[in-house]
């Protein structure tokens, strides 16, 4: 029963929110539509628990680092202190509160902002080590990310001005196409995992048998 | 171990160093590029230009910090001529959670020419739920915001009185850096209601937003950083875009010049190998 | 019926029929051929690879959760997380997943929890390897490039839905020499893996790759049965660029919005 149960929960879900996609049915006041909203509020809920189940998970964690003195343990204390004012301040204080914005403005946007721009340095490495011409396929990808590059930045027009049109016909027809090509098959893949796991052929999510 | 060697495996540590020296640079020394304006910021700023009195932007904020530098500044270059367009009637929403806080930043800092909150525009906040969300708020706006971001009962500000549904709305942007954003919006918001759709998105999803674009169902988009000097550049104010668009030219410049190091010492090395 | 969906009802049904269609073929014997996926064949030796150097294995199964058009991928990598724990029980290595999603959490706890009890190695598992980290991308990135630079494991496992971190947690996993696997379907994250990673799942790939492990007849005829989708999508862009040649764009446009 602990797998069926979820099985059967997942093709009764599954088929109301597909029927519901497709087709505006009803009887009375109680509609497809209604059911399927409040199946995907139930998720919001479900999602609510979970972040709590997460925050014990990373409490768990962490003060396990500080008891036990582990290397960094100092990050683990960090993490805690500003998880519990964050916190103490969202709740009471709502997220509009001066002090609030403080703490979101003054460290977690700066801090998030330098994260993001760590992908600078590592996108210049990773086209370092990558883009070389090894043989006649590397070559066209290097010569076309060489004009894409610049035909991104100002300085390409300086360099030559029809950069930015080559660059655009470059992203439109050939990458375009690619692009559709994988999308399709993708979408194909995800159609098909989907059915896998609403006939319930597909159970890995739930554990091993 | 040759010259060439060497270069085709310089320390990955130097290379953050060059790109870190020549992004410092023209932030603090600006140079002040040329910068062409493509036709997707262009078609953005000429729809708002003709949009007539009375109409009803919506301006949703789904960024979170991690995107601000590239974004914030077209959510700034967009709300700054809205504010300036007299007659228009301004929805700030949020189907990001962190959105709203950016939304207040600018209106805490914006010159607002003389629009007054509650009738000339609104700040709904953040309601979860992503795309149901998106098709909740499409239906009906007042059911899905009982209240603004700043506790008002959204019947007591004077501008809702007659915006219900997507069907009152004269344009939708959205400053997007991921999902939920411009597929959702197209399938809830622009298919259903045809509600006209440009968006502000992250550079490096501009490619697979494109189809959006192509097949008519966004009229304009603002590509990263760049879009938001564009955007600048036609509303002639100098904002975060402009001073930021030096840096990413020098960027690049450091990128292809790795890249070129790198093949002409491969090459070197391979003939070098060779004989 | 909602309007503008009846054509995309008519593609479910027609896919769906063919894939049921192969099921049926595959329970009267009529397995189909798989060609072999180097990204699959890659993922033991990059077991074995960790083993060998006594390292851990990292596993992330990306940023996006279970719903929503990117919930496929969240379903794909927790299904090759099954196997690579299991795998990963068998040859006594530690593996550690960083999770971004609260939901996926207790999912990911039971998959790698019961992999272990599978290989009879339950006192092995240990929880704490399961860990939540943060709800925020980049909080999240900076969590998963932490645990690479301490633990240095000799494999890593991207596959999910990755945005903008996708080339940090390579990058970083290539700095420490670490065998990696990737697999994405959002596009615009495929090149960065390709440039950075040893192995990469493309797109649909991902998606199959349960059906290789199971050497179930069942799953592998499904896979047979999109093949039949990809007919499909090729008949209409041929259709569809003949009709917009030929002036007859409205044709389309009525189709597309029944």
């Amino acid at each position: 029963m602990k797998r069926e149960i979820p099985l059967v929960i997942t093709f009764v879900v599954g088929v109301i929110i597909i029927l519901d996609y497709f087709f505006k049915i009803g009887i009375g006041t109680l509609s497809l539509a209604t059911v399927s909203m409040e199946i995907q509020n139930w998720t919001l809920i479900i999602a609510a628990f979970a972040l709590g189940l997460a925050a014990v998970n990373l409490l768990r964690i962490h003060s396990a680092n500080i008891r036990l003195k582990r290397p960094g343990w100092y990050n683990s204390l960090a993490l805690i202190i500003t998880m519990v004012i964050m916190s103490f301040v969202g709740i009471t204080q709502g997220t509009n509160s001066p002090l609030y914005r403080y703490w979101y403005t003054g460290f977690l946007v700066p801090v998030d902002a330098t994260i993001f721009s760590l992908l600078a340095f590592y996108i210049t490495s990773a086209a370092y080590r990558a883009f070389r011409a090894r043989n006649v396929d590397a070559t066209i990808l290097l010569v076309t990310a060489f004009v894409v590059m610049l035909g991104r930045a100002p300085v390409g027009e300086l360099i030559w001005k029809d950069v930015p049109r080559v660059t655009k016909w470059l992203m439109d027809y050939p990458n375009m196409a690619g692009q559709r090509g994988i999308i399709i098959g993708a979408a194909v893949g995800a159609l098909s995992l989907g059915l896998r796991i609403l006939i319930g052929l597909e159970r890995s999510y739930l554990g091993q048998d | 171990m040759s010259i060439w060697q060497r270069l085709l495996n310089i320390d990955r540590r130097i290379v953050y160093l060059f790109l870190f020296a020549f992004i410092s640079l023209p932030l603090l020394v600006p140079i002040g590029l040329p910068l062409t304006i493509s036709p997707e910021t262009r078609a953005i700023y000429d729809y708002i230009e003709k949009l007539p009195e009375g109409s009803v932007v919506v301006v949703s904020f789904d960024y979170s910090p991690s995107s601000y530098s590239e974004q914030h500044p077209q959510a700034v270059a967009v709300m700054n001529h809205l504010m300036r367009k007299p007659g228009i009637k301004i929805i700030l929403v949020a189907f990001w959670e962190q959105g709203p806080i950016m939304a207040e930043e600018i209106l805490r800092t914006i010159d607002t020419h003389g629009k007054e909150y509650g009738k000339d525009f609104v700040h709904l906040g953040y309601v979860a739920g992503g795309e149901t969300a998106m098709s909740a708020f499409a239906a009906d706006i007042h059911k899905t915001f009982p209240v603004d971001y700043r506790k008002n009962p959204i019947d007591s500000l004077p501008m809702m009185a007659d915006i219900r549904s997507a069907k009152d709305i004269s344009l939708l942007i959205s400053i997007a850096a991921g999902s939920p954003g411009v597929p959702e919006f197209a399938r809830q918001i622009q298919g259903p209601y045809k509600v006209p759709f440009a968006a502000g998105l992250v550079a490096i999803s501009v490619p697979i937003t494109m189809p959006y674009m192509q097949s008519g169902q966004m009229f304009g988009l603002m590509a990263g950083l760049r879009g938001a000097a564009e955007y600048e550049q036609l509303l002639n104010m100098k904002g975060k875009g402009s001073i930021g668009m030096d840096a990413i030219s020098f960027s690049h410049i450091v990128v292809l010049a790795f890249i070129l190091i790198a093949n002409v010492a491969y090459l070197a090395n391979r003939k070098g190998g060779a004989k | 019926m909602y309007q503008g969906r009846g054509f995309i009802l008519v593609v479910f049904v027609v896919l769906s029929g063919a894939i049921f269609y192969r099921i049926r073929l595959a329970r009267t014997g009529k397995v189909p051929y798989l060609r072999k996926l180097a990204g699959v064949s890659a993922i033991e030796e990059a077991v074995g690879r960790a083993t060998e150097l006594g390292r851990p294995i990292v596993f992330s199964p990306g940023i996006a959760g279970l719903g929503g058009e990117y919930g496929a991928q969240t379903f794909a990598a927790l299904e090759i997380l099954g196997y690579v724990a299991r795998t990963a029980a068998k040859y006594d290595t530690r593996i550690i997943v960083g999770i971004r999603i609260p939901e996926v959490l207790p999912i990911a706890e039971e998959i790698v929890r019961s992999a272990f009890a599978a290989e009879g190695k339950l006192d092995r598992y240990n929880p704490d390897d399961v860990r939540f980290l943060s709800q925020a991308q980049f909080a999240y990135a900076a969590g998963v490039m932490g645990i690479m630079e301490r633990e240095r494991p000799g494999a890593t496992f991207l596959i999910g839905g990755f945005w903008a971190e996708s080339l940090m947690f390579a990058e970083v996993g290539n700095s420490i020499g670490a065998l990696q696997i990737a697999g994405t379907a959002n596009l615009h994250q495929i090149q960065f893996f390709v440039a950075a990673c040893d192995y990469t799942l493309l797109g649909e790939e991902m998606f199959a790759v349960g059906a290789y492990f199971s050497g179930d007849p069942v799953k592998k005829a499904i896979i047979a049965g999109q093949d039949f989708g990809k007919i499909i999508a090729i008949f209409l862009i041929v259709a569809g660029t003949l009709f917009a040649t030929f002036g007859l764009e409205s044709i389309v446009n009525r189709v597309i919005n029944w």
